[in-house]
């Protein structure tokens, strides 16, 4: 962080505050060489006064947001006026508080400027290299569980079990079906089918086969989708809305191996490595008898989770930025990527549609947007109203009180949950250890200040 | 004790409520500097030098506050406006009382340390 003001004594005060919150601060009296030195050195955020000598904080942000357009600028306004409000405003100061400030209030700013940083460091990178990063069957993610599943898929590919992909809507269980198929040994194809999508009546003959005449449309014999996929995989999505009268069918095929095609008196085996997937949980609707237990263990052999894409933390960046650049290719729009502030948006909602839900808001982004950068604007409200707290703060939230006192519960609640474990509880927060320091001594009643710790440059 | 040494440590006990420790620990430099601006601003008011004049009114009036002492962005306030109005008594009843502000609570910052 580099502080820079023309009046020494504030200069050092300003220092001095903030050494003592954790961070490490520069010091500079001279906003020409603050800038000068700004072109050799790397630095997360500048606080400067409004007024100096030489060259003003307007001038002295202007000139460093042009040079690093994502290195946030924090102007100090002498008393807060609606004139200097709107100066700070157009040269894109990234906050602006009135002198002195509250250093509370400049701590939080700094710490939002921080991550802003980070953020758009992030996307930046991002922008670089999705391409490398579609590794697994276009299966796309960085997170620790994503790089579990891929290890869990990449192991089980090779064992010709029934699988069951459980996950929420829209998280890629097709997806990873797929990956299990062209990872495996099969030669056959892959056929996929919703049982949900397909009336009761239809789905046995789509499954087997019919022979001509077995019913009032079938004019001629037809191979269902197990004769189709011989030697290859059947992935039957949403299998807890299979009829209970189909299912000892369904169940024969898999023991048995043999499929009898609706109308027909002959039975024909079939070689299929059968992967289904289901949003409801099958063991309860085993309990409530609307699921057969005999071919709930008989397709349950593996059972792989997809995370939802709320767990799976800066994911959501790399699918956005993969997404962006399908859409832009698809679209012919010259859209390359996302500002700080949109990823921010993006980071803190919480996707109940999950990456099929992001697909849509990208390629609607992309389709509408003015820039070659996707901004807030181009986002539904429902994103754009997100809270840069995680989403999983309102669990807590339970009876109404201020946003504070949720983080305050939430805060609570991770250290207990990591045995009091800082580093790891910063992790889990996103946030730094000594963002997490500063509100965890907060918090203690003793008030005690707590030993130094190493802060942001 | 004089009328003088009760309001400087009455101001000592005000600033004292609500000074950061690192405002603090700064004190003696802070005050160390207002020796220098009385130099300053006395050689100021010789040349004309209204500009030197100007900066330090501006810096007394953004620092006062900061450092606990609402009594010297007073007077920053006033020696800016002096300087705007180019009332050269006026900036040097200022520089008065800051000398005087000097002698009271600078000698106590330096007793107390």
């Amino acid at each position: 962080m580099l502080i820079v003001d023309d009046d020494l004594d504030m200069c050092e005060l300003l220092g001095a505050e903030l050494t003592a919150r954790g961070f490490d601060p520069s010091l500079e009296t001279d906003p020409g060489r603050a800038l000068d030195s700004l072109r050799s050195r790397h630095v997360d955020v500048v606080v400067t006064d409004l007024w100096m000598r030489g060259m003003s904080g307007v001038e002295l942000c202007e000139r460093i947001v042009s040079m690093h357009p994502e290195l946030p600028v924090v102007l100090l306004t002498a008393h807060g006026t609606l004139e200097s409000a709107v100066a700070a405003l157009r040269v894109h100061a990234f906050d602006f508080l009135a002198k002195p400030p509250d250093l509370d209030a400049l701590v939080a700013a700094i710490d939002r400027a921080v991550r802003h940083r980070r953020l758009a460091e992030e996307v930046r990178v991002l922008g670089e290299s999705t391409d490398a990063l579609e590794t697994f069957e276009g299966i796309i993610g960085a997170s620790p569980p994503m790089r579990e599943l891929v290890q869990l898929v990449g192991r089980v590919a090779a064992v010709d079990a029934a699988v069951i992909v459980r996950g929420e809507s829209g998280t890629g269980k097709e997806l990873v079906a797929r990956a299990l198929h062209e990872r495996s040994r099969r030669r056959g194809a892959f056929v996929a089918l919703n049982c949900a999508a397909i009336p009761e009546s239809m789905l046995e003959a789509d499954l087997f086969g019919h022979v001509k005449g077995a019913f009032t449309d079938a004019r001629a014999d037809r191979a269902g989708l197990f004769e189709r996929a011989r030697g290859g995989t059947i992935f039957l999505d949403e299998i807890g809305e299979l009829d209970l009268s189909l299912q000892p069918k369904l169940l024969r095929a898999l023991q048995e191996r043999v499929i009898r095609p609706v109308g027909s008196d002959r039975e024909i085996e079939v070689d299929v490595r059968l992967v289904t997937a289901t949003n409801v949980d099958l063991a309860r609707a085993v309990e409530q008898h609307a699921f057969r237990a005999d071919l709930y263990y008989r397709l349950n052999v593996i059972e792989i989770v997809v995370p939802p894409l709320r767990e799976r933390g800066r994911d959501v960046l790399l699918l956005a930025q993969h997404c962006i650049e399908r859409a832009a290719r698809e679209m012919e729009r010259d859209v390359v990527g996302l500002t700080a502030s949109c990823a921010a948006r993006l980071m803190a909602y919480s996707w109940p549609g999950n990456v099929r839900e992001l697909a849509n808001v990208i390629e609607r982004a992309v389709a509408l947007t003015r820039s070659s950068r996707l901004t807030v604007d181009d986002l539904p409200a429902a994103v754009r109203a997100a809270s840069a707290l995680p989403t999983a703060t309102l669990a807590v939230a339970e009876d109404l009180v201020p946003l504070e006192e949720v983080e305050r519960r939430y805060i609570r609640r991770v250290m207990a949950a990591t045995g009091g474990n800082k580093t790891l509880a910063a992790q889990i927060l996103g946030v730094d250890r000594r963002t997490l320091y500063r509100k965890n001594w907060e918090e203690r009643s003793d008030g005690a200040q707590p030993s130094s710790v190493k802060g942001a440059s | 004790m004089s009328t003088d040494d009760r309001d400087g440590a009455k101001a000592g006990a005000a600033i004292a409520a609500t000074r950061t420790r690192a405002a603090t620990d700064l004190l003696p430099k802070y005050v160390a500097h207002r020796e220098r601006d009385v130099a300053t601003l006395r050689a100021a008011l010789a040349q004309g030098d209204f500009e030197t004049m100007a900066r330090i009114g501006h810096n007394l009036r953004g620092n006062g506050v900061s450092y606990g002492f609402p009594e010297i962005a007073a007077l920053g306030e006033a020696m800016e406006q002096a300087v705007t109005a180019r009332q050269a008594r006026g900036i040097e009843a200022q520089v008065a009382l800051l000398e005087e502000w000097l002698a009271r609570v600078g000698a106590r910052v330096r007793t107390e340390r």
